[in-house]
């Protein structure tokens, strides 16, 4: 029986975190992964904290502490805790040369392929809505016969919150593209792709040269290449002369696929061992600890040994918990209890963009300040495994815009929280 | 000032089939529609092309109309109606002497309804219950509402028969006893306007007697609220009723890729109380469970609600006691000339209603003509040239759905759009097939004001993702071809998105509560359609 120090169960960025974090700090990680996370919706950025109790107010988690709910997981973590991750991730991703920017201290704001702002957290250089602001005439870009954009749109919203005293200029490129899909649509991923190779860089650097003049703002779909670098960026950036920023839009994110790859770059070289398409069905579990997991596999059962145990198996939508019922909620792992975070009788508001957090994207597993889950008294159950992510309880990932913020931070916290347990002993 | 000579109110499946028929007869006709057509009850029902014989045993006459019609409108709208056939299935709970006097009530009415062997049935249809009893096979069908309703609307047009959608009679007025126009307020402006008419049919279901009200009149139309399901499968082929008393949550009707599981049955003050909720969905799984037993494993879409416009002259009588038969009302009786309602009846009978009302508008107009939509279909097949001509452009998967929901000039519109430019095949909603070019002529069409019109038109968001990817694809090529105009696009989506919620908050749980995850990662999380969207401060 060979045991690992930690075994990673998801590979969403939480489960990726976690790894690389614990993997650093010279513990042997193996990562058992079913699915790719929530990379391809998020667009590759780390939301911290934007609405922390009103929908109308925005608020920087640093400044905003004491206005979440004692069962949110950023104050079993607090701010130091946080502010540790999130210079870790800034570390690393400049590490990749793929620097990250941003803080806990101030929103950074993101156009959407909709013409709406988004705050944000930490980002890569290729979302940047302040040029919008800073620039006198906009250009948007559109790509012939590309699915999923519609520039129009982005102008006519841009417009509302920019003003009417800026020239917006609709531009097409061509990547003469129909043949090459073989008669498809054209995806945005293909885009990016095509903006990947130097014949297509040089082909769309080419095209807008004669569509754009200098000093401007440039807004594209999510195309400025795959590959977590700022090759396309920077490229265009200094060839037009012109600032550059991409849109949030509806998945696939190319910008997610692009931190995907990032992580897991990193995980390889801090030597994390990554199975893939491993899903973990059951638990072997002495008293309170966690002895190994199972994950089924063609026609037998694998087991996994492991001194700890971390559950980045995502929220509902990444089946970390099943919903049974209203209020019944299962983690098919560990079979860990689930707490609802809210006093009232609700499951659902009656409206999908509520003034109010949904009280059922404010349940799940409850943990203490270093993730260990709770029973209903608040007593540790397994001292060996930690949950981070999707799946904790007590926020609502999409009304508050942290999704990504605890997960990062909750994984970070798991890693020192390992390499301290051992340090004790 | 505008004019017509008969104003309909009420786009339903009986006010269009009134247009329909009116129009037919050469009576000059306006129908008004206070939101989108076919917005009300004759959507938000099962679908059900009733055979009869869930009305056999109460009341012979209802029975009697619905296996007559059903004949009619398999003939004259053979676009809009599945032909599935039904099972009534007896479970060992239900009452064997029902079902005895439930043949003889059959075969009274001359409804074919033939026995076969329970084995037989369970051949056929794997997922029903082994517990049943006897199985009986009838003449039920699946129909399709909205198609239904917008053939009416294309065939009347044909006839010169006019439509305003999104226009609101609030006042219907009259000198001397006769009525000379009504008022009408603008659902988007909210501006007030008259519209000249001689005669005026209050055809608006369950709001029948709100528009009543607009002549001082009373008529006592009940609303009575039903709860439906509708799961995202097709777990039965046939329409499946229990053969018990009619009662709540005993039919199943499959329609294309889904499934509907209906109805409740409560009496509710407004027929605007549209909100399904969680207890009526977990009632009706509970009663659909015994039918089919492993029903929960499904994934429900989503839950929905509609109100049954029970006419009563006894304001007392209530819920599945008060008759599914229908009534015109002739209001001369109460002094006002040029006004009648039609109350009452159900969605299998509607062209016969629409026949008796309009015989009864044409006697007063002097008009002799007589009623020919049981004889005209309502859309002419699509010839096979245009067809293959669809199939070089459109998934081929999606040709026939395509092709009957547009009917065939605006298929052959949709057609020459993706000829020209082949970007327009595209498909905007995946779920139901639905390409660029169907939604730039749904967008275009004078009826289409908001993405839920498209919607409705289209099917475009009803499938499986709920409006999950097509809300941001549906505004954002309505707005690329220039067809918004002075609308907040941001609000629109969230509107879409909230009508598609409506009916996905009471069922949150399972496959539907991961969609519902997406749907706010995209359009909360991602898109921050609702958010404080540009905060200098921060």
């Amino acid at each position: 029986m060979k045991k690992t120090d930690m075994i990673v169960i998801g590979g969403g960025v939480s489960g990726m975190i976690s790894a690389i974090a614990a993997a650093k700090r010279g513990k042997k990680v193996t990562l058992l992964r079913y699915g790719l996370g929530a990379f391809e919706i998020g667009g590759g950025l780390i939301d911290i904290m934007a609405h922390p109790q009103d929908k109308k107010v925005c608020s920087t988690i640093k400044h905003s502490m004491d206005k979440i709910g004692e069962e949110h997981p950023y104050r079993k973590l607090g701010l130091p805790a946080i502010e540790e991750a999130v210079q870790f991730f800034l570390e690393l991703s400049k590490e990749e040369n793929f620097a990250y920017e941003g803080s806990t201290e101030k929103l950074h704001w993101v156009p959407t392929a909709v013409g709406t702002m988004k705050p944000t957290g930490l980002h890569t250089k290729t979302f940047n809505g302040q040029i919008l602001k800073d620039a006198d005439t906009i250009y948007l870009v559109d790509f012939k016969g590309l699915k999923d954009y519609y520039a129009k749109l982005t102008e006519k919203n841009l417009r509302k919150i920019f003003g009417e005293d800026k020239a917006y200029k609709v531009v097409t490129v061509d990547p003469h593209m129909e043949e090459a899909v073989g008669g498809r649509d054209i995806m945005i991923m293909d885009i990016a792709r095509w903006l990947d190779t130097p014949e297509g860089l040089a082909e769309c650097s080419k095209q807008l040269k004669h569509l754009v003049k200098a000093n401007a703002a440039i807004v594209f779909p999510q195309v400025l290449g795959t590959k977590p670098d700022y090759t396309v960026y920077e490229t265009l950036k200094a060839e037009l002369q012109c600032e550059l920023t991409e849109t949030l839009s509806i998945p696939p994110s190319a910008a997610g696929m692009r931190l995907s790859e990032m992580l897991h770059n990193c995980a390889r070289k801090y030597g994390v061992k990554i199975i893939e398409n491993a899903k973990v069905i059951d638990s072997i579990v002495e008293d309170d600890v966690c002895e190994a997991v199972v994950v089924s596999g063609v026609g037998k059962e694998h087991t996994y040994y492991g001194e700890q145990f971390v559950l980045a198996t995502g929220g509902f939508y990444g089946s970390g918990l099943d919903v049974l019922g209203v209020k019944k909620i299962n983690e098919p792992i560990f079979d860990l209890p689930i707490n609802f975070a809210t006093n009232t009788e609700k499951w659902g508001n009656l409206e999908l963009f509520s003034e109010e957090k949904q009280p059922f994207a404010m349940a799940g597993i409850q943990v203490d300040s270093k993730m260990h889950p709770l029973n209903h008294k608040g007593e540790q159950i397994l001292k060996n495994v930690f949950v981070v992510g999707r799946n904790l309880s007590g926020y609502d990932f999409a009304f508050e815009k942290s999704g990504n913020g605890v997960a990062l931070a909750s994984a970070h916290q798991v890693a020192t929280a390992v390499v301290g347990v051992e340090q004790n002993v | 000032m505008e004019k017509a000579t008969v104003i309909v109110i009420g786009g339903g499946a009986t006010g269009v089939g009134i247009l329909r028929d009116l129009a037919m007869r050469g009576v000059d006709a306006l129908l008004l529609e206070m939101r989108d057509l076919v917005h009300g009850t004759s959507s938000r029902y099962h679908g059900l092309l009733h055979s009869g014989a869930r009305y056999a045993v109460k009341d012979s006459d209802a029975g009697r109309e619905c296996i007559e019609e059903n004949m009619v409108l398999r003939k004259i709208g053979r676009h809009c109606v599945e032909a599935t056939e039904g099972f009534f299935v007896r479970l060992p709970e239900d009452d064997p002497a029902y079902e005895r006097e439930w043949v003889q009530a059959c075969k009274t009415i001359n409804l074919p309804a033939i026995q076969i062997d329970p084995a037989e049935a369970w051949h056929l249809e794997p997922n029903l219950t082994h517990r049943a009893q006897s199985v009986y096979r009838v003449p039920d069908a699946a129909i399709d509402g909205f198609r239904m309703a917008w053939q009416n609307v294309d065939s009347a047009k044909k006839y010169g028969g006019r439509v305003k959608t999104y226009t609101e009679v609030v006042r219907i007025n009259s000198v001397n006893g006769q009525v000379i126009s009504v008022t009408v307020r603008d659902f988007f402006t909210k501006q007030k306007y008259d519209i000249e008419c001689e005669f005026v049919v209050n055809a608006a279901g369950p709001w029948a007697g709100k528009v009543a009200g607009c002549a001082d009149l009373m008529v006592n139309v009940q609303p009575d609220r039903g709860t439906l399901i509708a799961f995202n499968h097709r777990l039965t082929n046939r329409v499946i009723n229990r053969l018990h008393k009619s009662s709540d949550g005993d039919i199943f009707v499959p329609h294309g890729s889904i499934t509907i599981l209906g109805t409740t049955s409560a009496a509710v003050q407004s027929p605007d109380d549209t909100q399904p909720l969680t207890s009526e969905v977990e009632y009706l799984l509970r009663i659909g469970e015994l039918t089919f037993e492993n029903l929960r494993n499904f994934r429900i879409l989503r839950a929905f609600c509609g109100a049954r416009p029970l006419y009563s002259a006894d304001p007392n009588a209530k819920g599945r006691g008060a008759s599914r038969g229908f009534i015109v009302l002739d209001h001369e009786y109460d002094g006002l000339k040029g006004f009648v309602s039609i109350c009452g009846g159900k969605f299998t009978t509607y062209r016969m209603m629409a026949e008796q009302l309009t015989d009864l508008v044409c006697k007063k107009l002097h008009n002799e003509k007589t009623c020919r939509t049981a004889i005209e279909p309502l859309v002419e097949d699509i010839s096979p040239q245009v067809l293959a001509k669809a199939r070089q452009y459109f998934p081929n998967f999606g040709v026939n759905l395509a092709a009957s929901r547009l009917g065939e000039d605006r298929l052959k519109e949709v057609i020459d759009r993706m000829a020209e430019n082949p970007v327009k095949s595209e498909l905007v909603c995946e779920c139901e097939n639905v390409t660029m070019a169907e939604v730039e002529v749904a967008a275009e069409a004078s009826t289409s004001y908001t993405l839920g019109d498209i919607r409705r038109k289209t099917r475009m968001g009803m499938g499986t993702c709920q409006g999950a990817f097509c809300t941001f694809r549906g505004m954002g090529m309505v707005a690329q071809s220039d067809l918004i105009k002075d609308q907040d696009t941001v609000q629109e989506m969230k509107d879409f998105l909230q009508a598609r919620y409506k009916g996905i908050s009471p069922v949150l749980w399972g496959s539907t509560i991961r969609e519902v995850e997406l749907m706010r990662g995209i359009y909360d999380g991602v898109l921050n359609l609702d958010g404080e969207i540009f905060d200098e401060k921060n």
